[in-house]
C-alpha cells in the first residue's frame, strides 16, 4: 500500500505490505476491543462508496469503518448516479473528485473498472470487488482471520472450494495466501476452474477427501445458481454431492480445521448447515475482522499520506 | 452339475499366437487351464472344440437402446448377440429430448437390465439432459456408467467444451457420432455421384470432417477422452491419426457394414442400406480398412440398431436409418478382415474385445483361473459361431 495511492488488487502488494496490514489489523482489533471510542483520525473526510452491484456486507463494513474513523460516507449506486443518464464513469468520478471527496470505494461488475478510474484520479481508489478480478479487502480480511487463529500461514494447507473461475474472492485469496507462504489448493468442477491455474502457484484437487486430513483451512465460495443454468455443472444436487462441504466429507479432517466463507451463504448447497454452525466455522469472525481491516486500509491510504 | 471341459480349442489372445488350451469350468468358474488329468474325464462333461477358436469377451461398442428404465428388456436382442458371438453389449437407457433419467432411475434400470440379461453388459448414459445442458454425469458414474453418449455432434461448442472438462473428473469417454447437423441437414445418403443420380439429399463427407476437426480442437484445448463412434471417411481417419500422433486421448470405431458397402451398393433405393453415417465411396471404404491396419481405428462395431420390418419396407425417404448386423457379427468380421484382408485373429480380437473394453475401463481378463469365463467359439469349418459361454455358462 505504501507503494501505491490505491488498493486495486493484492497482486500488486508485496509480502511485506500484506503481512504489515495483517499485523496492524490484529493490533487495531485488540485496541478497539479495549476502548469503545476509537480515535477519529479521519475527521471531516468524505468518502464515496460507488456501488454498481448490490452489496450488504462489504458496503456496510466500509461505511462503519469510515464512521468509526470520524469521516463520512456518501453512497452512490448505479441507479442513483448520472451514469444512468448516460454520463461516462470517468466523468462521474472526475466530478466527485472536483467536489473534494477524499477517496472512492468502488464495486463494479466488470474487472478492471477500479483500475481504470484509479489511473485518472488523484485521490485514492479502493476496489470493493470488480467482476471476477479481485476483492482485495476480502482477501486481506480472510488472511487476518486465518492468521489470528493459526499464527503464521507459512506451509499451512489452505483449500479454496467452489467456483474459482468467476470468483474475485478466490483470486485475492490466492495472491494473499501464496505471498504469505501457504500451500494453496483449489477444488471445484473442472468447468469452474480457470485454465493454467497451476501457474498461479496453486494445486487443483478433484476430490477434497483425498487431502482433507492435511488441510488447515477450507475457504468455501458461494455457488451461484446462474452457473448451473449456464451449463457449467448439471444440477445443484450433483454439485452438492461432489463439492458441497458436508460433514461426511470432513470425516478425516483435523479437529482444528478452520472453515471460512465470504458470504452470502447458500445453506445446503455449497455448505451444509451443520458445518456452517459448527465450532470451527469463522464466518462471523471474518465479518468482524472486516471492520478493523478496512480501517487499517483507510489509515494507510489516507491518514499516513497526509 | 458336472464340471465342463472345453477341449482342444485355441484361445485367441493379444500379442501371441493362438494356442490350444483345454479349459475346465466348475460351477461357472475356470478351475483348470491347459492339461486336464485323465482320471477326471469320466466325471466331466466334455466338449470337443478341435479346430475351433475361442474369442474371449467379444464386446460391441454400439450403444444400444435398452428400452425404458422401468420396463424389462426384450430377449431377442440377447439371442441375436449370442448368435453373432457378442458376449458384451453397451446398454443405453431410453431417454431422449426432454426425458430426463435421474441417477436413481438409472441405477434401478441398470439392475433390471443385469438381472434379465443373458450376456454381459456395460452401461452408458446420456451426456446431456437437453441440447447442451450437462447430464448428472458424476452421479451416473457412481451408479456404474462407463461411457457418455453425446449423440451426433452438437453445434454448441461451449457445451462440448464443458462436457470435455466436466467428464474428466470421472474419467469417462465421450461417444460422439461426428456429424455437423447443419451440413447433413435432411440428407439420407452420401453426397456424391450416387446421391445426384438417385435424386436424394446428400450428406457430405465434410459433415463428418468438420465435426471431427472442431471436437479435436476442443479436445486439445480442454482435455478429456473422446471416442468417435463409427467414422466413415478416409479424411476422418487421417484427422484422427494426426490427433493420436499429437498425443490426444482419442479413439474411434468403424461400423462393420461400412467395411462391406459403398454408396454404389444403394442400387435402386435399397432402404436396407440407409444408414447413418452413410456408406461412402470405395476409396473411403479402403481407407477405413487401412485405418484398422495402421491402428488408427481402434474398434469394429456392429452399428446395430433396432427397428421393425415396416420401418424399412417403405419409400426410401420414409425408411429409418439403421442396419441389422448383430446376429452374424463375428463371422462377418472374420470374413472381411481375416479371410479377405489377412488380419490375424489376434488383431481382430483387439478390435472387438481388447480395445473396446479398454475404452470402457473393463480391461480385466475373464480367462484366468478362478474367473467366470466369457467367450465365443468360432468354427472355421462352417464359418459360424458354434456357441457362446457367458459367465461360465
Amino acid at each position: 500500500v505504501k507503494s501505491s495511492k490505491d488498493l486495486v488488487g493484492l497482486r500488486f502488494l508485496s509480502s511485506r505490505e500484506i503481512s504489515d496490514l495483517v499485523k496492524e489489523t490484529l493490533s487495531l482489533k485488540k485496541s478497539l476491543a479495549q476502548s469503545s471510542k476509537p480515535k477519529p483520525s479521519l475527521s471531516w473526510r468524505t468518502f464515496v462508496t460507488l456501488f454498481f452491484e448490490p452489496s450488504t456486507r462489504t458496503r456496510v463494513s466500509f461505511e462503519i469503518a469510515i464512521k468509526l474513523m470520524g469521516a463520512s460516507a456518501v453512497l452512490i449506486t448505479k441507479e442513483s448516479s448520472s451514469v444512468q443518464k448516460g454520463e461516462t464513469l470517468l466523468d462521474t468520478v472526475l466530478n466527485l473528485q472536483a467536489m473534494g471527496v477524499d477517496g472512492v470505494i468502488m464495486r463494479h461488475p466488470d474487472g478492471g473498472s477500479p483500475a481504470f478510474i484509479a489511473k485518472h484520479l488523484k485521490i485514492p481508489v479502493i476496489n470493493a470487488g470488480d467482476g471476477f478480478h479481485e476483492h482485495p479487502t476480502q482477501g486481506l480480511l480472510d488472511l487476518v482471520t486465518m492468521t489470528e487463529k493459526l499464527g503464521s500461514l507459512k506451509n499451512k494447507n489452505v483449500l479454496i472450494l467452489g467456483d474459482i473461475a468467476h470468483s474475485r474472492v478466490a483470486r485475492s485469496n490466492i495472491w494473499a495466501l501464496t505471498k504469505s507462504g501457504a500451500n494453496v489448493f483449489v477444488s471445484g468442477p473442472l468447468t469452474l476452474i480457470p485454465a493454467d491455474i497451476q501457474k498461479m502457484g496453486v494445486t487443483y484437487v478433484g476430490d477434497l477427501r483425498t487431502i482433507v486430513s492435511k488441510l488447515d483451512v477450507i475457504n468455501v465460495l458461494r455457488i451461484q445458481s446462474e452457473r448451473q443454468q449456464a451449463g457449467f455443472f448439471p444440477s445443484i444436487r450433483e454439485y452438492r454431492h461432489f463439492f458441497g462441504l458436508t460433514r461426511d466429507k470432513l470425516q478425516d479432517a483435523k479437529p482444528e480445521l478452520l472453515i471460512l466463507h465470504p458470504g452470502p451463504i447458500n445453506r445446503g448447497i455449497e455448505i451444509d448447515s451443520e458445518v456452517v454452525d459448527g465450532p470451527q466455522t469463522l464466518i462471523l469472525d471474518q465479518v468482524q475482522n472486516g471492520i478493523a481491516l478496512r480501517m487499517t486500509v483507510l489509515k494507510h491510504l489516507i491518514e499516513d499520506k497526509t | 452339475m458336472k464340471p465342463k471341459a472345453y477341449l482342444n480349442g485355441k484361445i485367441v489372445k493379444q500379442g501371441a499366437p493362438e494356442t490350444m488350451t483345454n479349459l475346465l469350468v466348475t460351477h461357472g468358474k475356470i478351475s483348470g487351464l491347459g492339461y486336464i488329468p485323465d482320471e477326471d474325464e469320466a466325471q466331466l462333461e466334455q466338449v470337443d472344440l478341435k479346430d475351433c477358436f475361442l474369442f474371449p469377451d467379444v464386446t460391441d461398442l454400439t450403444p444400444i437402446n435398452f428400452g425404458d428404465p422401468e420396463k424389462k428388456v426384450g430377449q431377442t436382442l440377447f439371442e441375436m448377440a449370442r448368435s453373432g458371438g457378442v458376449t458384451r453389449l453397451l446398454a443405453f437407457p431410453n431417454v431422449g429430448q426432454g426425458r430426463l433419467c435421474s441417477a436413481e432411475d438409472y441405477s434401478a434400470w441398470r439392475k433390471v437390465c443385469e438381472s434379465n440379461s443373458q450376456i454381459r453388459l456395460s452401461f452408458s448414459a446420456p451426456a446431456f439432459q437437453d441440447d447442451t445442458l450437462l447430464a448428472e454425469i458424476g452421479l451416473y458414474a457412481e451408479a456404474g456408467c462407463r461411457a457418455l453418449i453425446a449423440g451426433q455432434t452438437i453445434s454448441d461448442s461451449q457445451g462440448m467444451a464443458y462436457l470435455l472438462k466436466y467428464s474428466q473428473m470421472f474419467d469417462l469417454p465421450i461417444f460422439v457420432q461426428a456429424m455437423d447437423q447443419n451440413l447433413s441437414g435432411d440428407g439420407s445418403v452420401h453426397e456424391g455421384e450416387q446421391s445426384f443420380v438417385l435424386g436424394l439429399p446428400g450428406i457430405p463427407s465434410a459433415a463428418e470432417t468438420t465435426a471431427i476437426a472442431r471436437d479435436l480442437a476442443l479436445l486439445a484445448a480442454y482435455g478429456g477422452r473422446l471416442h468417435f463412434h463409427q467414422i466413415s471417411t478416409g479424411e476422418g481417419v487421417q484427422q484422427i491419426a494426426r490427433a493420436k500422433s499429437d498425443g490426444l486421448q482419442v479413439t474411434c470405431s468403424v461400423g462393420l457394414s461400412h467395411l462391406f458397402f459403398t454408396d454404389q451398393d444403394l442400387g435402386e433405393y435399397d432402404s436396407e442400406k440407409k444408414v447413418i453415417p452413410p456408406f461412402r465411396t470405395e476409396q473411403d471404404r479402403l481407407s477405413l480398412i487401412e485405418g484398422l491396419k495402421s491402428g488408427v481405428i481402434d474398434c469394429v462395431v456392429s452399428g446395430h440398431s433396432l427397428f421393425s420390418n415396416d420401418q424399412k419396407v417403405c419409400e426410401f425417404s420414409q425408411a429409418v436409418f439403421g442396419i441389422s448386423t448383430l446376429e452374424d457379427f463375428l463371422p462377418r468380421v472374420i470374413e472381411k478382415l481375416h479371410l479377405e484382408n489377412g488380419f490375424s485373429l489376434a488383431k481382430i480380437h483387439a478390435f472387438i474385445s481388447v480395445n473396446p473394453r479398454k475404452i470402457l475401463g473393463e480391461s480385466k481378463s475373464c480367462m484366468g483361473l478362478g474367473q467366470s469365463p466369457n467367450f465365443s467359439v468360432w468354427d472355421p469349418a462352417v464359418h459360424s459361431v458354434r456357441f457362446v459361454v457367458v459367465d461360465g455358462k
